[in-house]
């Protein structure tokens, strides 16, 4: 048997969704955010950088692996996200935008388990990220 | 001198709490440019949410001292010892180094409410990117 002196806690993850026009690169994230290079807070957000591309999948495969019984993308990320959100994801369709879904974990580093906790929504004329899922 | 100390190594009796010292008190703005985001930004929130949680609910331990327990305590070192349950080594290192015009602060991360920059200060790289902001202060407001 094990036992454990200090805090036990749960884990958890959520999901986000990133809508844009070209590829999501380190530097079109940092203006997103609003980081300059030299700014403390930069690391931060390299690290997210690094989360976002490791766990965002084309939308329409991640919909098809992960859950089954939806009649389309956008049936699946009104009921997963929200009306609006699927609005947008139809909107993006029609445009030829790229749309991803991910996750973040609270079991993986530090920074990302503050992303996973931490709910955001960002936008300018190329990338949408909603990040509004991640709450507990 | 800027310090921050967490309570990294259980020199509290809360291992939430943690002292401050700067050498002198800065405002939101001082912060938010010392963290050289962009207005306005999610980078800026971040930050301002950071200034909240370290420095808007701090108690200021230098005025309180003086104002309401320097009869009752034979020196600010015994203070925080039995006001602050601040470790006797720690607490020496800190009066040692204060210098009349700093600022000391103490503090509860929690105490805001923001449960995600709590985790986030008192993690590793957390710790550290605010350190850098608290020492970018003196350069970027001067």
């Amino acid at each position: 048997m094990k036992v454990k002196a200090d805090f036990v806690t749960n884990s958890s993850s959520t999901s986000f969704i990133i809508i844009s026009d070209g590829e999501l690169t380190r530097k079109s994230l940092f203006a997103l955010v609003g980081v300059p290079e030299e700014s403390p807070l930069s690391p931060i957000f390299e690290a997210l950088f690094e989360c976002l591309i490791e766990n965002m999948n084309p939308a329409s495969e991640y919909s098809a692996r992960r859950y089954y019984g939806y009649d389309d993308l956008v049936a699946f990320v009104r009921e997963e996200f929200s009306e609006e959100i699927a609005n947008r994801v139809a909107e993006a369709q029609k445009k030829g935008s790229k749309v991803y879904i991910g996750e973040l974990s609270s079991e993986d580093g530090e920074i990302e388990s503050f992303f996973c906790c931490d709910s955001f929504e960002l936008g300018d004329e190329s990338i949408y990220l909603n990040a509004l899922e991640c709450i507990w | 001198m800027i310090v921050l100390i967490p309570d990294k190594e259980r020199h509290f009796s809360d291992p939430d709490k943690y002292l401050i010292v700067l050498d002198r008190s800065y405002s939101k703005a001082d912060f938010l440019r010392a963290a050289q985001v962009a207005n306005g930004s999610y980078a800026s929130e971040l930050a301002e949410r950071i200034y909240n949680c370290l420095l808007s609910h701090a108690t200021d331990v230098l005025r309180e001292y003086h104002e309401y327990y320097a009869v009752e305590y034979p020196d600010l070192e015994a203070f925080l010892y039995w006001k602050y349950n601040v470790d006797h080594s720690v607490a020496a290192e800190v009066v040692g180094g204060l210098k009349p015009e700093d600022f000391l602060g103490h503090g509860y991360l929690y105490s805001g409410g923001d449960y995600v920059i709590g985790q986030f200060i008192e993690s590793e790289p957390g710790l550290e990117m605010v350190s850098q902001i608290l020492r970018n202060l003196q350069e970027a407001v001067k």
